[in-house]
């Protein structure tokens, strides 16, 4: 191949000055391919951060002129009751949900993940719900959970199990939001895990059961250190994902009972789309980028290294 | 990447001898949990097919009972009614029209970048590839009110070129056509070249139908991601002849509050082509998931 390029190329200087000018051209031709990616990548992507980073130091209302006020919607925020309130209730959403958000997905991509028949009608049907819009997983559970006519209580007390308004039980609440958001988007995650489980060697099993290793010990010993760093992905992508939880709690308790479900993301929609807040709202959208960084940093730091 | 398809997928490869003991007990255990799975949906889909005086009922009945009695009136009553004051057949083309143009948008932009990045070399790819890949762990919520400004002076709210424009702003469809590019052999590229032909040409040509997996893939998770959108177009739509379906579901769901066959009804309709199209699709994405190697 090389040689079949040098021969087609003309030699000496008049090469070089060619090439410059394939050069030149092939640069305007780049810009003019990227170009109308990179508009609209500037303006709704680019521009937003230093945009949002300025708003976040002034007070505005879109309406009154926007006045600058340094880092004091940053300071304001740090002895905002509601903005702690709304923060705990994130961390809490995150403590329960993250863990599940790695097992239940980890149980049916190894479930699924087997010589059988059938595998794909499985791996369909733990994946369908993902493809379901947030306002029509609401509207089903929502119903599940309802106190009068929904099926979630009549099928507990079946079993024995006193049922009760669970989204409008301070207590039951957010376990019951985070069941749906489970319900709802462990195929992604069993997806990913399944393409790591088929990266894994089959040698690697085979070795190990000639040494006579059984069920759990090549569990313990080759497919969980293989997922390693499916895991890891999984890890990061689920915190930030569960701290930016919004729309499926906004549709199933509005925030409540009592604000106990309100979340980091709810408080920035209401802070600028319903008190035109502005500068308020984008100082809480900077510390929650700011929370994810350091989340993902430590996710990346605490996990051992992969060893190739 | 290479190396992905060279190792054999070892649930394919392998078929079972014997149909073991642990074999039949994976297979319970799979039906099992499969059932629960599908339970929320079918419930969904068997709901909207009940009629009124069956919807409600204690003990709860899954089917129609009896089958006969399977009705399309809670379909009929949403679509050609007001529901709740909303317009719902309205909010399907809107949905779809966002979602088929916004799709073809990304397609095209993307494409074209993802190319350029790949094959092609110019001041500044380097940057830009790398904006771009660290613009993916973004949250957008760090976007969301300077886009909105934005687009409040461009005249943009409660218009569909805002639902259609901004999220096809986003960098990673970019990033998978460019690592797909990456991975073509040059060759074919080269000889084109050589004998006169234009990028654009080769482009068209000889890359395009290389890669009709990849773009249906970056087509099908777009046209998802547009129809399933719900944040972003309940900021920037307030009338409600320009809402989209996953706004309108919500805003129903408040006034239809306890008429459960037609919100059923509603959210089978908006889940059906999602859920069609994700049958149809479902080998391409999880081929592309490997591709990329986006799980690290």
């Amino acid at each position: 191949m090389t040689t079949l390029n040098n021969a087609s190329l003309p030699s000496g200087r008049q090469q070089v000055s060619l090439r410059k000018r394939w050069w030149r051209q092939q640069t305007w031709s780049a810009y003019l391919y990227m170009l109308p990616f990179l508009i609209l990548f500037t303006l709704f992507y680019v521009y937003p951060i230093f945009q949002g980073l300025y708003i976040s130091l002034t007070s505005w209302d879109l309406i009154t002129p926007q006045k600058y006020i340094g880092f004091q919607n940053y300071t304001n925020l740090l002895s905002d009751k509601q903005f702690w309130t709304t923060l705990r209730n994130t961390a809490y959403f995150t403590a329960l949900n993250v863990p599940l958000a790695i097992l239940v997905p980890l149980g049916l991509a190894l479930l699924v993940n087997a010589p059988i028949r059938g595998q794909g009608i499985f791996r369909t049907v733990f994946s369908v719900p993902m493809m379901i819009s947030v306002s029509a997983i609401a509207i089903i559970w929502r119903w599940f959970y309802d106190p009068t006519s929904g099926i979630t209580n009549y099928y507990l007390e079946l079993i024995g199990i006193q049922g009760r308004n669970w989204l409008t039980d301070i207590n039951t609440a957010m376990p019951a939001i985070v069941i749906a958001d489970i319900w709802w988007r462990s195929g992604w995650n069993m997806t990913l895990f399944m393409a790591g489980l088929q990266e894994i060697p089959e040698e690697l099993y085979d070795a190990a059961k000639i040494d006579g290793a059984g069920g759990w010990n090549l569990f313990r010993y080759i497919t969980l250190p293989g997922l390693q760093p499916t895991t890891l992905f999984i890890a990061v992508t689920t915190v930030i994902g569960s701290f930016r939880v919004f729309a499926i709690i906004l549709q199933l308790t509005g925030g409540g009972p009592f604000e106990s479900t309100r979340s980091v993301v709810q408080n920035l929609y209401e802070t600028a789309f319903q008190f035109f807040k502005m500068g308020k709202a984008s100082a809480i959208a900077w510390i929650l980028f700011a929370i994810v960084l350091v989340f993902t940093i430590l996710q990346f730091r605490l996990s051992p290294n992969p060893t190739e | 990447m290479n190396q992905i398809t060279a190792t054999p997928l070892p649930s394919h490869a392998r078929r079972p001898r014997r149909k073991s003991w642990a074999y039949v007990r994976r297979y319970i255990a799979l039906i099992i949990v499969s059932l629960i799975w599908l339970a929320p949906v079918a419930w969904l889909f068997l709901t909207s097919l009940k009629p009124e005086n069956q919807i409600t009922v204690a003990p709860p009945r899954w089917f129609p009972h009896p089958l006969s009695t399977m009705t399309l009136q809670n379909y009929e009553e949403l679509l050609f009614r007001l529901a709740g004051g909303y317009n719902v057949p309205r909010a399907f083309f809107n949905s779809m029209l966002v979602s088929i143009l916004g799709t073809f948008l990304v397609i095209v932009i993307d494409v074209l970048a993802g190319y350029a990045l790949a094959r092609m070399r110019f001041p500044g790819r380097g940057l830009i590839f790398a904006v771009i890949v660290s613009s993916m762990i973004l949250p957008a919520e760090v976007l969301l009110i300077p886009n909105y400004i934005t687009v409040w002076k461009l005249g943009w709210l409660d218009d569909l070129k805002a639902l259609i424009a901004v999220p096809a702003a986003a960098g990673f469809g970019v990033f998978l056509m460019r690592q797909f590019f990456m991975g073509i052999p040059t060759d074919l590229e080269d000889a084109a070249q050589i004998d006169g032909a234009s990028r654009l040409d080769i482009l068209w040509y000889i890359v395009l139908p290389l890669s009709r997996g990849i773009i249906a893939t970056l087509a099908v998770l777009t046209f998802l991601l547009y129809w399933n959108d719900f944040v972003w177009p309940y900021i920037v739509v307030n009338q409600a002849s320009q809402m989209t379906v996953p706004v309108v579901l919500y805003a129903i769901s408040g006034s239809l509050f306890n008429r459960y066959g037609a919100l059923m009804s509603a959210a089978a309709l908006a889940a059906l082509p999602a859920i069609i199209l994700f049958m149809f699709a479902q080998r391409l994405i999880i081929r592309s998931i490997t591709l990329t190697g986006i799980k690290g």
